[in-house]
């Protein structure tokens, strides 16, 4: 790999990795501190592309909608699509239940204190599932904007949800979560007549500030409004992977720090 | 990590040595341009042509980069 190599080193770090040192013996270790976890992540992806599934991981704020969304999702793509779910949260199996009550195969993976989902947590709960006969697996993160962000699960896709609520200033003050994003969805739409507040502009010139130009979406999940072009958005995901698989390559959502792997690319 | 790395190398090989931070700059390189320039964290077009393909190619690493050993006596610190 190369961390051990040494080809992590960007413009930005060159000079710490090579600064002289006066009476000691310094040794270039160069060793990404979430190393561990991003292996555990690939392995993960191997096994989402062994069986041909796309896996996609939510993430948000508590309180904006995931799982209404996927409540709406698994509804109408029930006759289309075999879906399972991961639902990270500290406690309760509240979230597992919902969608279980909708027929569909789901985990929960409760955290304790942690902040966040990791690889290791998920590929336990890999084990938990019928991975073969299944299309596409939700991957619900612990909801919180700073930390699911640097962490790699395995995921093809990260798609970030803002619902109306919240501010539409979220992208500028959380840049790390909305930086991750593969597609980000505005969700409880059907408030904004409500909300004087919120731009849907705003919220997509402070994210294209952030050099991204992933798709913006509105939707209301729980009044079934504007959910097409999500639908249409993970079908063309699902044939994208099929075919990464079909021609033996795969893909990593956004989050991985791109310096390092820019580096990689360039050597 | 600078509060708890006491904590944790104590009683190990590390004790009493000494963990130094240091904070990379924020770079992205733009695809456009060609240009890598410094950026904010929730400004990440290119402050040379304002172009919006651009990667962050500093700034996002987390990464152990070295360890200084001091051998002379025949002790180690990390």
């Amino acid at each position: 790999m190369c961390d051990t190599c040494g080809c992590n080193i960007t413009p930005g770090n060159r000079e710490f990795a090579y600064k002289p040192v006066n009476g000691t013996t310094a040794v270039a270790v160069l060793k990404n501190l979430l190393a561990r976890n991003d292996d555990q992540a690939i392995h993960n992806r191997q096994h989402f592309d062994q069986q041909r599934l796309l896996a996609i991981n939510l993430m948000s704020s508590p309180g904006s909608g995931k799982t209404a969304l996927l409540e709406a999702t698994i509804d109408a793509l029930r006759n289309e699509y075999r879906i399972g779910v991961i639902e990270g949260d500290l406690e309760t199996e509240n979230d597992a239940e919902r969608i279980r009550a909708k027929g569909v195969p789901a985990y929960q993976i409760t955290t304790g204190s942690a902040c966040h989902l990791d690889a290791h947590m998920v590929h336990e709960a890999l084990h938990q599932f019928p991975l073969a006969e299944m299309d596409i697996l939700f991957i619900e993160n612990v909801g919180n904007l700073v930390c699911p962000a640097s962490f790699d699960l395995g995921q093809h896709r990260n798609v970030v949800l803002l619902s109306v609520t919240e501010g539409d200033d979220k992208p500028a003050k959380y840049p790390v979560m909305f930086r991750a994003a593969d597609l980000l969805l505005l969700t409880k739409s059907d408030l904004l007549p409500l909300l004087d507040d919120f731009s849907p502009a705003r919220v997509e010139a402070n994210l294209r500030n952030l050099a991204s130009t992933v798709p913006v979406m509105q939707l209301a999940a729980r009044k079934v409004l504007g959910l097409q072009p999500w639908l249409d958005w993970l079908r063309s995901e699902l044939a994208r992977q099929r075919a990464r698989v079909g021609r033996g390559e795969t893909v990593q959502s956004r989050l991985q720090p791109n310096g390092a792997h820019l580096h990689e690319a360039a050597t | 990590m600078q509060h708890a790395y006491p904590f944790a190398s104590a009683g190990t090989l590390a004790a009493e040595s000494t963990l130094v931070i240091e904070l990379a700059p924020l770079q992205v390189r733009c695809e456009s341009c060609g240009a890598e320039t410094e950026a904010e964290p929730n400004r990440l077009i290119c402050a040379g042509c304002g172009g919006c393909h651009t990667q962050l190619v500093s700034g996002d690493e987390m990464l152990l980069m070295s360890v200084e050993l001091i051998t002379a006596e025949g002790s180690n610190h990390v």
